[in-house]
């Protein structure tokens, strides 16, 4: 093999790579939202056609846990969508574990491309107002912050196993809707949401999850700001 | 000879690409999904088309399908790319009319001899 070709294959290796993570974070979020709905079978296809992906081309680029978990999730689907049944929660599991290998084999990578750089902060927006999660997100993207919409609270379980959040933003009306399933959600996982109230809303103590409250329209200062005292006050109490 | 590319994955189609022209010293033609591919195979007439069986769309069935039934296409040998690697499969493949299939993940050192064993082959 001459350098020429060495190199323009290795160019192609961190192309696949860094599709293949992205490839990877729409599986989170399919088979977080299989976990909710498990009779989904459009959602199931959809799994199954990025693990057969992945599972076809991974050990062409060297990654051959790629392939192999990406061929037997990509069965077990297979299998789940001819027996036109609902999943089981040991199948989650077992997509999860083979999401999981992927992950592994390819984030050796992934740290060299990173180069050493913290990973960013990770965010959870709740808000059914598109303009309003959006100019949240803009704020706070930029802001450097990796964040994620969740706009209708049907999803919230499965958005937030699929970003893995560390914070919630969450507006007063989106935590109407969700109702006891955000608090239950908060409880189990550790995590404390920042409710952004409107102008005219009660911001009382019993109308959301507890936290700190902002109060709409927001500055992107005061988000950022607000944002960034709570993950020091986390970093504070839980030091490595 | 010229090679025509069928698939949807473009990590698939470059890495085949490079292997292909590269290693096994071919020019290289690529489509991203069948109607285009199709398209692409009556302009160019190709010598050889490397065609993706799972693709959203218009799947490398339909296509193949469509490739026989054209008389302008109908000529060129067709060799089917596939992760599903059951030999009842394969066979059902060759008998739609493919010339062979070549099973994913392929090693990019050793496609374009394979592909090329498939074609004198046949």
């Amino acid at each position: 093999v001459n350098d020429d070709l060495s190199d323009k294959l290795a160019v192609l290796s961190e192309q696949f790579v860094r599709n293949a993570l992205a490839k990877l974070e729409l599986l989170d979020e399919a088979i977080a939202r299989i976990s909710i709905r498990r009779d989904d079978s459009a959602m199931l296809d959809r799994a199954m056609r990025i693990f057969h992906a992945l599972g076809g081309i991974g050990a062409t680029y060297g990654f051959p846990e790629v392939s192999r978990a990406g061929g037997a999730a990509e069965r077990l689907c297979d299998e789940i969508a001819a027996e036109e049944r609902a999943i089981s929660d040991d199948e989650i599991a077992a997509l999860r574990r083979e999401l999981g290998a992927m992950r592994n084999a390819l984030s050796p990578a992934d740290e060299m491309e990173s180069e050493g750089e913290p990973a960013a902060r990770r965010i959870l927006v709740l808000d059914e107002d598109p303009a309003e999660a959006s100019f949240v997100r803009m704020v706070l993207e930029a802001a450097g912050y990796d964040v994620r919409v969740c706009e209708e609270s049907e999803y919230l379980e499965a958005d937030y196993e699929a970003s893995r959040a560390e914070l919630f933003l969450v507006a007063q009306e989106a935590a109407h809707s969700a109702g006891p399933r955000l608090t239950r959600l908060l409880e189990r996982s550790g995590r404390e949401a920042i409710v952004i109230f409107g102008e005219s809303e009660d911001a009382g103590p019993a109308m959301g999850p507890s936290g700190p409250r902002l109060r709409r329209p927001l500055t992107p200062a005061v988000l950022i700001s607000a944002v960034s005292a709570r993950f020091e006050t986390d970093d504070r109490e839980s030091p490595e | 000879m010229r090679v025509l590319i069928i698939d949807d994955e473009e990590d698939v189609r470059s890495v085949t690409s490079l292997a292909l022209s590269a290693v096994g010293g071919m020019e290289v033609l690529e489509a991203a999904g069948g109607a285009e591919g199709f398209a692409l195979a009556g302009k160019e007439r190709p010598d050889a088309i490397l065609l993706d069986v799972m693709m959203p769309g218009q799947n490398g069935i339909a296509t193949l399908a469509q490739l026989r039934e054209s008389e302008v296409t109908r000529a060129i040998p067709v060799v089917l790319l596939t992760a599903k690697a059951m030999s009842f499969e394969l066979r059902r493949l060759e008998e739609l009319g493919a010339s062979g299939v070549i099973t994913k993940p392929f090693d990019p050192m050793a496609l374009a001899d394979e592909l090329r064993a498939i074609l004198e082959k046949g």
